[in-house]
């Protein structure tokens, strides 16, 4: 079985504050030395568990559906960091591609930070066994 | 690879329950399917005629990692209608996922 640290991957974190519940918008590039764009999480936190992921868009493509439950990137910290992300969409090319964000709370009751963590790679198969293990 | 479908999404009425018929093109197989946390799915593949789930509840699962949470299986699939019902609190927003394979 492949092992994540034998693997080449980044873990980018893609940061905002929220400061009311209206939708937020996250803008970022990725970094330019990965291809592949592989698993997304959500730090928990703080984001409420109705948060809602209006889009997540690279390339003007949706990686998500729309009005996607950030539920489904979310986990408690008894996960393993490895194992946070979720995996179950086509894998994305990017190469330094911008990636947007639409994000809105709806049970916001004070400000804070939000953080979107993306998984990027150079190997997909790889990464892909480690992912679905 | 996998292609991840939202089939319904919406706030769940008539007593807190919501039918829905969504039909496959160009996709050869289906890996899957989750949805909301706690709700419970019904889902009817073959134009109704083979049911997969009655009423079976997902739970919100978060000491679960989200790879694991979707309920996964293999069926062909050939223009297929997929008609399901969801159920849970009324006024509750959900939505269901199919991941599909070309």
């Amino acid at each position: 079985m492949t092992e994540l640290s034998k693997t080449s991957f980044i873990i980018q974190c893609i940061d905002k504050v929220i400061v009311n519940d209206k939708v937020h918008e996250l803008k970022e590039e990725l970094d330019k030395d990965y291809k592949y764009l592989v698993g997304i999480a959500i730090s928990n936190a703080n984001a409420g568990e109705n948060s809602v992921l209006e889009q997540v868009k690279v390339k003007g493509a949706d990686v998500l559906p729309e009005q996607f439950e950030a539920a489904n990137l979310m986990c408690s910290d008894s996960v393993a960091p490895n194992k946070r992300f979720f995996s179950w969409f086509k894998p994305i090319q990017v190469s330094g591609d911008e990636m947007i964000i639409r994000f809105r709370d709806p049970d916001w009751a004070a400000n804070y930070n939000l953080q979107v963590q993306v998984l990027l790679t150079n190997n997909l198969e790889e990464i892909v066994n480690v992912l679905f293990a | 690879m996998y292609s991840l479908h939202k089939i319904y999404g919406g706030d769940l009425k008539n007593q807190g329950s919501e039918s829905f018929r969504f039909t496959v093109k160009d996709f050869k197989r289906v890996r899957g399917a989750f949805c909301s946390g706690g709700v419970n799915l019904s889902l009817n593949f073959d134009n109704g005629r083979n049911i997969m789930l009655h009423s079976f509840e997902f739970g919100k699962a978060m000491d679960c990692p989200p790879n694991k949470r979707p309920l996964i299986f293999d069926k062909n699939l050939d223009m297929e209608l997929i008609s399901g019902v969801v159920s849970g609190v009324m006024g509750q927003q959900t939505s269901v996922y199919l991941i599909l394979e070309k």
